[in-house]
């Protein structure tokens, strides 16, 4: 038992991120976990205890008015905990895939005598802690909400805290197990470059596809109405895939033991499987890709050819960008989630069924219409923002060099030079994707070109100004200790940060604009004026503070 | 070549990492650093290189200080890390160009240094691979490589010769005399002492930050007679009389 909770320690430790002795940084960290918690955690946690308890009080007033069974009561929170489900084995997998796989440590694990069980089981456990922590507060806002409209008693609240530190379990045995069948069995490890990207893309694409298909309906109302009624397809079909969350919200709903205990059982059950696998199949599968350095073997006349002269900066940015796309947990991070927007936006347009509120802002700005436009330029100033912070190529560019990151100090380069490279990857990759979304957007509410050309200068404008905000907070404590390269981005509090200060100040912004054209009635054509100087200011401002106080932060930086 | 005067590092305010150091590398010059586990080999070279920030003192570097003029000094230094684990999803021929891109190696140079360099080290056959499926061995190889593509006159090696095999090991010296013969200056770090002993012009002897010896084997082998040079280090790290 003492060596699982060592190992279990020693596998947490090594994703954490080091902190800063010195006291200004401490404190600037601080101060951003303490308006991210302000600004960010607590307004998420509300909006999910209050999504949950709307929708619960929907059905239950549907279950008094003798349209629907009372069995169904717990509906709207059993679909919130099986989302959760889901992003957790989106999120967890490539995760999980790295933990047992890719670490660095394995190769220095392996040769102790640590039993595969002990070793497997211990990894599991680092990860649903590390991983699990975000979806808790999701979990405890969705049952807070749950429980205040139902009404409660000690066993409710029980059931509900072992549920909300249980319900991660399933989904990631469910990555666990995908992982040591693909490992052992497939030949993707030949490939392994390509391995966890494609098996994350295939199952954004699955679930986005299923999520889709299941939830297309008429409004919310009625949506309500169905989820009363019991007769959402979604709903059925994730009761197989996660059949724990149908009892736990039983459990829950109507005070069931019995369901709890069922509960509990599936989720032993499923670790049981889960460890006599990993016993079978687990150091095979890490044999097959220690087996596995196979080199391209060319002949030194042929590969010559390729060595040529050309500019330091296309060379440097040309490694930049191999480096992203060739590593699979840069990849999947940093570029492949890029695609996710598209499918949010259709998730959104597609749940909202009649009442569909994109519909009617699309309708007011084709009829010109003020609140219309002013909606559609928030919403791409946002989008804008948001795409560039969340895939974190901006924040994480100084800790993705990780061990080499002296390589930035010792060759012949200004480190002005070096940054600005990293700032252009980052743009070209944040506003290329912005940009590919801004003309489907243009071209589905026939935008004119006028606004197409404001919208692209917002878009490159953001962009700009939030690549060297990320790249700014990334200089001041950059990860640079990790043990694989997922580790570079995950628990990376810079990338945490940039993501939460972009929400901050395009909620501000956003409203801002808003409040001024509405309330204040300052026309939109000044206000988008006023929102590009803002940006265009914003962005030379936080590029002088990275040329000055960056560079200076890098000097610091000692490994 | 290198001129170093009171150079001092201080870590977190506290733990004086190199203190006090001065010495000299002058062209045709290989000189090996020695020094145990921790005593400030490392960290001199990284200051040397730019890549730490010294507390005191001066560095030059092919008569450039490594503080008013760092671009013109890291230019002639050609630098060996103590980790070869570099840009492991780059190719071989992608890194070696990347170096002398940044280095302004031209396309005749680079193709001839790859070449030679290449096959001198055995790594002809493998440039088209990504690093990332080299051993250790062959990562060491490449960073040597890397470190040499743009003939730089001062060679700063840290342990380089970890992880070589025999026939690796023993080109890697030939080239050092050979560059040492042509008037550059070869400073390496490493704990082997029969290595230092066969190669080195003279030896600097670091330990808890400090220099404690500079000069030749021969000259300290003198001074201390009936001692081999094994006993004599090991007496003067563990600061016993010899």
């Amino acid at each position: 038992m003492k060596m699982y909770r060592n190992l279990v320690r020693t596998f947490l430790l090594s994703g954490e991120m080091p902190k800063s002795e010195k006291k200004n940084k401490v404190k600037f960290y601080f101060t951003l976990g303490l308006i991210a918690t302000l600004f960010i955690f607590i307004p998420c946690f509300i909006l999910m205890a209050f999504l949950v308890g709307i929708t619960t009080d929907g059905i239950k007033e549907e279950i008094l008015s003798n349209i629907a069974y009372h069995r169904n009561i717990g509906n709207g929170l059993l679909l919130v905990i099986q989302f959760i489900c889901i992003f957790s084995m989106i999120f967890g997998f490539n995760i999980v895939l790295n933990t047992f796989y890719f670490s660095g440590d394995i190769e220095h694990i392996l040769p102790l005598p640590i039993k595969p069980k002990m070793l497997i089981s211990s990894k599991f456990m680092a990860v649903l802690i590390s991983e699990s922590l975000m979806e808790f507060l999701f979990l405890i806002a969705a049952f807070l909400g749950f429980l205040l409209v139902n009404g409660f008693n000690i066993w409710d609240v029980l059931m509900s805290i072992i549920g909300v530190l249980t319900l991660p379990i399933l989904p990631l045995v469910y990555c666990g197990i995908i992982a040591l069948l693909i490992m052992r069995f497939t030949k993707l490890i030949k490939n392994r470059n390509n391995v966890l990207t494609l098996v994350l893309l295939g199952i954004i694409i699955l679930i986005g596809m299923v999520a889709i298909g299941y939830l297309n309906n008429d409004s919310i109302t009625e949506f309500i109405h169905l989820l009363a009624a019991g007769e959402v397809g979604f709903l059925n079909i994730m009761n197989y895939i996660f059949p724990s969350t149908y009892f736990l919200v039983e459990a829950v709903t109507n005070t069931n033991i019995g369901a709890f205990i069922i509960y509990l059982l599936i989720n032993a059950f499923a670790y049981i499987v889960f460890m006599l696998l990993a016993d079978k199949f687990y150091i095979p599968g890490v044999k097959r890709i220690s087996n596995n350095a196979n080199h391209n073997q060319a002949s030194l006349t042929e590969t010559i050819k390729e060595a040529k002269r050309s500019s330091f900066i296309k060379s440097y940015i040309q490694k930049e960008l191999k480096i992203l796309l060739r590593t699979p947990s840069f990849f999947s991070n940093c570029i492949l989630s890029n695609l996710l927007w598209p499918i949010i936006i259709i998730l959104i347009y597609l749940i909202q069924g009649q009442d569909n509120v994109i519909i009617e802002f699309i309708n007011h700005y084709k009829q010109g219409e003020a609140l219309g436009v002013l909606v559609i330029f928030i919403s791409i100033f946002v989008i804008s923002a948001i795409l560039t912070t969340a895939n974190s190529i901006a924040s994480s560019s100084i800790s993705r060099e990780g061990k080499h990151f002296p390589f930035m100090k010792y060759i012949p380069v200004d480190y002005k030079t070096q940054l600005n490279i990293k700032a252009l990857i980052s743009i070209i990759i944040s506003f290329g994707f912005n940009f590919i979304y801004l003309l489907i957007i243009c071209y589905f509410i026939e935008a004119s070109f006028i606004d197409f050309l404001v919208f692209t200068i917002v878009s490159l404008l953001s962009s700009i100004f939030f690549t060297y905000l990320g790249i700014y907070l990334d200089t001041i404590n950059p990860k640079l200790i990790w043990e694989d390269e997922l580790n570079a981005l995950r628990g990376n509090e810079n990338t945490f940060f940039s993501m939460a200060i972009s929400m901050i100040i395009a909620a501000v912004l956003g409203g801002g604009i808003y409040y001024l054209n509405r309330v204040e009635l300052i026309p939109l054509s000044i206000l988008k004026t006023m929102l590009i100087i803002i940006l265009a200011m914003g962005a030379i401002l936080i590029y002088y503070k990275v040329m000055n106080k960056g560079i200076k932060n890098i000097e610091e930086v000692e490994i | 070549m290198i001129e170093v005067k009171n150079v001092t590092k201080i870590f977190n305010n506290t733990n004086k990492a190199v203190d006090n150091i001065s010495f000299e590398v002058n062209p045709g010059e290989i000189v090996g650093f020695i020094g145990p586990n921790g005593s400030g080999k490392t960290t001199t070279l990284k200051l040397l290189t730019g890549i730490y920030q010294k507390d005191e003192g001066t560095i030059k570097v092919a008569g450039y200080d490594i503080d008013k003029e760092p671009l013109e000094a890291k230019k002639n230094i050609g630098y060996i890390s103590d980790s070869p684990d570099m840009f492991l999803r780059l190719k071989g021929i992608e890194f070696l160009n990347l170096i002398a891109d940044i280095y302004n190696v031209s396309t005749i140079k680079r193709k001839e240094r790859i070449k030679k360099l290449t096959k001198a080290f055995g790594l002809e056959d493998i440039l088209d691979s990504e690093m990332i499926s080299y051993s250790h061995g062959m990562r060491q190889k490449m960073m040597v490589i890397a470190a040499l593509i743009h003939e730089p006159d001062v060679w700063i090696l840290d342990e380089p010769l970890i992880g070589l095999d025999p026939e690796s090991a023993h080109q890697l010296k030939e080239m050092m005399k050979e560059h040492a013969k042509k008037g550059h200056a070869v400073l390496f770090s490493t704990h082997v002492l029969e290595v230092a002993e066969k190669l080195c012009d003279r030896v600097l002897i670091i330990k808890e930050g400090k220099i404690i010896y500079q000069g030749t084997l021969k000259d300290l082998k003198k001074k201390y007679t009936k001692k081999d040079l094994e006993e004599i280090f090991l007496r003067m790290v563990q600061d016993e009389d010899v």
